[in-house]
């Protein structure tokens, strides 16, 4: 997990895409939320996906809608993580 | 229990508003757009509505629903007409649904989320002639009303408070008038049908009120409340939420849907709003309590009445709930499919235990119900539940026609009552409580939302690469999960390719967790596909082609094209 554009990569995986859309879209700036992308489970798997595949704890007080609006706002949230929090 | 007298309510007190006012005895005469008027009347000036950070009072949102009422008589629409309210959760979509009721229609709330043609096939079957939307939703409205006309020309218009209206069905066209009493308006939710067509059902004014009356004085709800309202307005619990807050003059706070899945979020906007009173499904309480924080800083301290319905509460999590609640928080176990509206309650009782089973308690004031055994008899062993009562619904609209499920049953004290059949198996206790023990049908619970595995499985079967398919609800390490195993049509079929066609024809909550593709389904002896091996069946079981590894001497998996992914 080196850049916003291997977050993109990840969370776009956990995604159903529906006819008609292209994972391919999913930018640092695609608004997850407003679009209806990310439900309960997606963004489990997701947090998920970060502690198992890459190390990366979200402490539970993080994981907020406000970090879950756009890849770039979880990306921040990870370039800022404390240093303890990867394993 | 007595074997003479059927499960009646208990303690039976007459159903009166909070106040002790109007409603003396009945909520027959009740029109829920009444509860709003009456509070209006009662307390003009209190917050009656508050979203997105605005707040309406009684005197203003009944202003705007007068109005709005107004603008959909002149738009064509008049008593009877099925009116669907396709908006996201928002005080714009509260308003257009009381208008609505207040025009006379018959109110259908529908979700924007939905794939537009899940929704026409909802507007097809509960033979909606309106849908009412807002501007951001207006598109995808558009094109679901254009698959739900089937080609006939569609109108538009708008209305106050950035709404539109779109017309689906003009003159002849327009279904047959619904009986009494929903000629006269009514409220319309769906649930998963067997078909794959959505079943609309179909509640009066009084169905609803009368549920929405006992809740409200059952909870002790008063004027000064701010009741959390967190579900979509597409599930039944919603009714709480609009109109037992109506019936007390309290105030209804409606969370922002994107909140929904972050259950940190949840409990901090309960504590930003000093939300009172709070009904969920246990799916959201259980993420409150494990993720959320309240295992470590407590709840809400403005909370002071909780409920929770539609699926199974963990038991050490609810424990761990009853601890932190005490005596000084009454938390409920709510229990009807929305048929019935609530028909059984319990006030959980604060020491309850883990160990312990728990009840879904006694019938609702006016409701009775009644557990039958396969020859139809009252039994006080295992047997179908059954529910009889002003909550009971009119029946279903399919295809745009009514159709009445109900039966008429003898129950043990002689009287023969229009009950409904839940499907739901249980048994009555000696405690004259409800003790729930699974269903008759393919029906499940999923994060509190019913769902009829064979509704998803026709889905999946529409699908023009699908030969065949079973969907099944698994046991075992992912019980829970709804899993459909599925045999493409010759070319190649991927679990991923399958999913994205679905989420078309599926909302999202009803996806499939898993699609595994397979060579072949298993059959019983009899012939038929073994559901029950398919829903035990390990995950990492061979499930294309199964041979033997002669090496390790164990079965392994040669499925060089399967591809497993979780939706």
């Amino acid at each position: 997990m080196n850049s916003v554009e291997d977050l993109c990569t990840l969370i776009s995986s956990k995604i159903t895409w529906g006819r008609g859309e292209d994972p391919q879209q999913l930018t640092a700036d695609t608004p997850l939320l407003e679009m209806g992308l990310l439900d309960s489970l997606a963004i489990m798997e997701i947090v998920s996906a970060l502690d198992k595949e890459h190390g990366l704890a979200l402490p539970d007080g993080e994981v907020v809608a406000a970090n879950f609006r756009t890849p770039k706002a979880l990306w921040t949230l990870i370039e800022n993580l404390p240093a303890g929090a990867a394993k | 229990m007595s074997p003479a007298e059927p499960l009646r309510p208990h303690p039976a007190g007459p159903l009166t508003a909070p106040d002790g006012g109007r409603f003396p005895g009945s909520a027959d005469d009740v029109r829920l757009d009444g509860l709003l008027a009456r509070a209006a009347a009662l307390h003009p000036e209190r917050p009656a509505l508050a979203a997105a950070g605005e707040s309406w009072t009684y005197a203003e949102v009944e202003r705007g629903v007068e109005t709005l009422a107004g603008q959909l008589t002149a738009a064509g629409v008049v008593p009877g007409d099925r009116v669907g309210v396709y908006a996201p959760k928002s005080a714009a979509a509260v308003l257009a649904i009381y208008a609505a009721l207040r025009a006379g229609a018959v109110v259908a709330p529908l979700d924007p989320a939905d794939p537009p043609a899940r929704t026409a096939r909802m507007a097809r079957a509960a033979g909606l002639s309106v849908l009412l939307t807002p501007d951001r939703s207006l598109p995808a409205g558009r094109s679901a009303a254009a698959e739900a006309a089937e080609g006939a020309e569609t109108t538009e218009g708008t209305l106050d408070h950035g709404l539109n209206w779109l017309r689906l069905r003009v003159g002849a066209d327009r279904p047959a008038p619904l009986p009494a009493p929903t000629d006269r308006g009514g409220y319309i939710l769906f649930t998963s049908g067997s078909t794959g067509w959505p079943k609309g059902v179909l509640l009066s004014h009084a169905n609803v009120a009368h549920f929405a009356l006992w809740a409200a004085a059952e909870l002790g709800l008063r004027e000064t409340d701010r009741v959390g309202s967190q579900a979509s307005l597409t599930f039944d619990l919603t009714t709480f939420d609009l109109f037992s807050t109506a019936s007390a003059g309290a105030c209804a706070v409606l969370m922002p849907d994107l909140l929904r899945a972050f259950p940190r979020d949840v409990v901090g906007w309960l504590r930003e709003h000093r939300i009172t009173v709070f009904y969920a499904v246990p799916s959201l309480y259980h993420g409150m309590l494990q993720r959320g924080g309240i295992a470590e800083e407590g709840l809400p301290p403005s909370l002071r009445v909780a409920a929770f319905a539609g699926e199974p509460f963990v038991p050490q999590l609810l424990e761990k709930y009853l601890g932190l609640m005490g005596e000084r928080i009454p938390f409920y176990n709510l229990y009807g499919p929305t048929e019935t509206n609530v028909c059984t309650y319990l006030r959980v009782p604060p020491d309850w235990r883990a160990g312990q089973e728990l009840s879904v308690g006694r019938p609702i004031a006016g409701d009775v119900v009644e557990v039958l055994d396969e020859d139809g008899r009252p039994t006080d062993g295992e047997g179908e539940i059954h529910v009889a009562g002003p909550t009971v619904f009119q029946g279903y609209l399919q295809q745009g026609e009514l159709r009445d499920p109900t039966r008429t049953v003898p129950f043990r004290d002689g009287t023969v009552r229009r009950a409904y059949a839940t499907g739901d198996l249980g048994r009555i206790d000696d405690q004259n409580r409800v003790l729930l023990r699974g269903r008759r049908d393919s029906q499940v619970k999923r994060r509190g939302h019913r769902i009829d595995l064979l509704d998803v499985e026709s889905a999946v079967l529409d699908l023009p690469q699908v030969a065949t398919a079973a969907v099944v609800a698994k046991e075992g390490a992912h019980r829970g999960e709804i899993w459909a195993y599925v045999q493409s049509r010759g070319a190649a079929l991927t679990a991923r390719t399958l999913l994205t066609e679905l989420r078309a024809a599926l909302p999202q909550r009803m996806l499939p967790d898993r699609v595994i593709p397979v060579a072949a389904l298993p059959l019983t002896a009899r012939g038929k596909v073994d559901r029950l091996a398919l829903s035990t069946r390990a995950p990492d079981l061979p499930h294309t082609d199964q041979t033997i590894d002669q090496r390790a001497g164990r079965t392994t998996d040669r499925t060089t094209d399967t591809e497993e992914i979780s939706a």
